[in-house]
């Protein structure tokens, strides 16, 4: 297809675009399981960093959402003009105070530190990579479970071979230094004190993987 | 303007030579190896990036952008014409053509009632508001006669980083990140900063790369004690650990790059690697209290709190670090009059905001020996009317022709006065020159000819000046 339509010129694919800011978080909302899907309703308080109202003249409360509301979808976020939740303004969201024609699809270092480092994210890592610990199944198996979940494909050998070398590496780290391993655990929003060894090592392993696969082009991607 | 499936076959040959600079060399090798095999192919794009032209005089800007309009009547141009005949409607002959965002035609002239010297050698007249400016006057190339061609906020904004007032096409920063690389390995070329009470109108289209590669575009900073959010990597992984997630990451998208033929993930694999390499350099950059008492003093910088004089400090320390293109944005000056926008009470209050922190830039910068190779421009996306708005309070409206802006460093001619206005401030005399005569001199004194820095979108080639826009030598040293 690539070798007769290269540029797409006839129509023979549609460009892969990358999702709107909202769906980013849909999408890690729904592999985790996590996503709840009530319809309508006021705005929600999912957690954001700390300090985002410094920029503003007036403070404003985000009462942190516990419970159900914590998971709605990224429309459902509580909007304040003066200081967007960061998620929204980083994946491009408009302004609400204007009219919007066109989002632009931007493509930047910030967005690749949020998904790989804002506390939401981890959250919902933790909780998708406890999920694929809950089978005896085989690394190479729970790979496949992982990948199709999150990109809704089968992996490649290839694939699964660099990811097995990765679930290899981080299994190794976390048997070897418990102490990071707790702080991980904290990190993804789970009690380290909650697992025997072998499931903490594990949860940390597996949530590893969720925060790798939350990261590829792919998976933020409308291929 | 990049969703349309015609912009695929500009984005199919991703430049060599940009991708390198923009991924660094310390992406896993698989993953470059593979990028480059394919990139390496060559598929005879029309984009380019051009070898600069001319010697290059400078090799940063630093662009102080005042969003709204600052009222040039109020602060660099004195009019005793205009005082004198206060209050009576302007010559007929001399509105006519003319056009305003708000004025409905029965306005009457409105002196301003700030007091001017002259200063310096070069006796530019400065008003009462900025009276640090005084030290400026001899350092700085006054431009008069700015000119641009829409009356709107977010168009002339978008106008003057862009060459046209529609969303879409790429800003000045992203022309320059595209045409030059970077000259920081980890950190991005483009940066933006913002303060004031509320973002500049027209938002992210001000600093977008339109239809270059994504990578080129402007990074905003947030103000305040955390400027990027989520630098830190999550507690119990260290830095190889996160080199080891990168890698997965990279070598993955790769492999996908192969298999869609889609340039932007080697977007996606370059923002890894600039994340990656931000998070050991940033920290020491956002950290304002590693400068001395004395320099924060200058500037007037409180660490943590958010300003224009933090913003200020933060663009020296960028472009020392070697970023092409610091911009910031500072409102509001959009003084029409009415209870939160008025000459009375709100244009002394952001005057005073930027009076001294815009001076210690330029100290600090030229004692650092960087003010020879760092361009600074100051000035909004146009100026304002001799007209009065009077609403609860006098105000101006928004005006095209005749406004100030100023340029310092890289080559610009220091206490050189260009371009005159009549007696009312209405039009340009002498020396007008549009938005567009400033992008190409920009762009001349980094030694690139605007006229050939071309990217080809939809059938066309376009640059920043599009088909517009003569570099002003007379401005240049």
């Amino acid at each position: 297809m690539t070798a007769a339509d290269p540029t797409g010129r006839l129509l023979a694919t549609q460009r892969r675009v990358r999702v709107e800011a909202e769906i980013v978080r849909d999408l890690a909302l729904a592999v985790s399981d996590a996503l709840v899907r009530r319809i309508g309703g006021p705005g929600v308080h999912p957690p954001q960093p700390a300090g985002i109202y410094a920029f503003t003249q007036r403070n404003v409360a985000w009462p942190e959402s516990r419970g159900a509301d914590r998971y709605r979808r990224g429309l459902y976020v509580f909007f304040v003009r003066g200081a967007p939740y960061p998620l929204l303004t980083t994946f491009d969201a408009p302004k609400f105070e204007t009219t919007c024609t066109r989002r632009v699809r931007s493509n930047t270092p910030l967005q690749a530190l949020t998904l790989a480092n804002d506390p939401a994210f981890l959250e919902l890592a933790g909780i998708a990579g406890s999920a694929w610990t809950e089978t005896t199944a085989s690394d190479e198996a729970r790979i496949e479970t992982a990948w199709r979940t999150a990109l809704a494909r089968r992996p490649s050998a290839a694939e699964v071979a660099r990811f097995a070398r990765f679930v290899a590496a981080e299994r190794t780290l976390w048997a070897t230094d418990p102490e990071a391993s707790s702080a991980w655990l904290v990190a993804l929003g789970l009690d380290p004190t909650a697992f025997d060894e072998r499931q903490a090592i594990e949860r940390a392993t597996w949530s590893s993987v969720a925060r790798a696969l939350f990261n590829l082009d792919e998976f933020i991607t409308r291929e | 303007m990049s969703d349309l499936p015609s912009s695929r076959a500009s984005f199919g040959s991703f430049d060599r030579r940009s991708l390198l600079r923009a991924a660094g060399l310390s992406v896993g090798a698989t993953a470059l190896a593979g990028l480059l095999s394919r990139d390496a192919k060559g598929e005879g794009g029309p984009g380019r990036v051009v070898a600069p032209e001319s010697i290059p005089r400078a090799k940063a800007i630093i662009f102080l952008f005042m969003a709204g309009g600052p009222s040039q009547l109020d602060l660099f141009q004195d009019k005793p014409e205009l005082r004198r005949y206060h209050g009576q409607t302007p010559p007929p002959s001399a509105m006519e053509g003319k056009r305003f965002a708000f004025l409905k035609g029965n306005e009457t002239l409105l002196g301003s009632p700030r007091t001017f010297r002259r200063w310096g050698e070069c006796g530019q007249e400065i008003s009462d508001l900025l009276p640090e400016h005084r030290r400026l006057v001899d350092r700085v190339c006054w431009l008069h006669g700015m000119r641009t061609d829409v009356f709107n906020h977010g168009p002339a904004k978008i106008l003057l980083n862009t060459g046209a007032p529609q969303p879409g096409r790429p800003s000045m920063g992203a022309w320059l990140s595209y045409g030059l690389g970077s000259e920081a390995d980890d950190l991005p070329s483009f940066v933006v900063l913002q303060s004031g009470p509320r973002g500049p109108r027209g938002g992210s289209a001000l600093w977008s790369s339109g239809f270059l590669p994504t990578g080129h575009q402007g990074v905003p900073l947030r103000s305040g004690t955390e400027p990027i959010l989520h630098l830190a990597s999550p507690a119990g992984r260290r830095r190889d650990d996160e080199r080891r997630f990168v890698d997965l990451l990279n070598e993955s998208n790769a492999e996908r790059r192969e298999a869609t033929d889609d340039p932007e993930i080697a977007t996606r694999i370059a923002a890894y690697e600039m994340a990656f390499r931000m998070q050991a350099r940033a920290p020491e950059l956002i950290d304002l209290s590693r400068e001395s008492q004395q320099v924060l003093d200058d500037y007037g910088v409180e660490p943590g709190k958010p300003s224009y004089a933090a913003n200020c400090l933060m663009a020296r320390r960028l472009v020392e670090r070697g970023v092409r293109f610091v911009q910031l944005y500072h409102t509001n000056w959009d003084h029409h009059g009415g209870p939160t926008e008025n000459l009375e009470k709100h244009l002394p209050e952001v005057t005073r905001e930027i009076d001294r922190p815009t001076v210690a830039l330029l100290d600090d910068l030229e004692r650092r020996g960087l003010l020879d190779e760092t361009i600074v421009v100051w000035g909004g996306e146009f100026g304002r009317t001799p007209m009065g708005e009077v609403r609860e309070s006098t105000g101006r409206d928004h005006h095209v022709d005749g406004y100030t802006m100023w340029a310092a460093g890289g080559g610009f001619r220091p206490g050189l006065i260009h371009g005159a206005t009549d007696d009312l401030g209405l039009g340009t005399i002498a020396d007008g020159k549009h938005v567009h005569d400033l992008q190409a001199t920009l762009l001349h004194q980094l030694g690139i000819d605007h006229k050939k820095l071309t990217f080809r979108f939809q059938g066309r080639d376009f640059r920043l000046t599009d088909v517009h826009g003569e570099v002003v030598h007379e401005l240049l040293t």
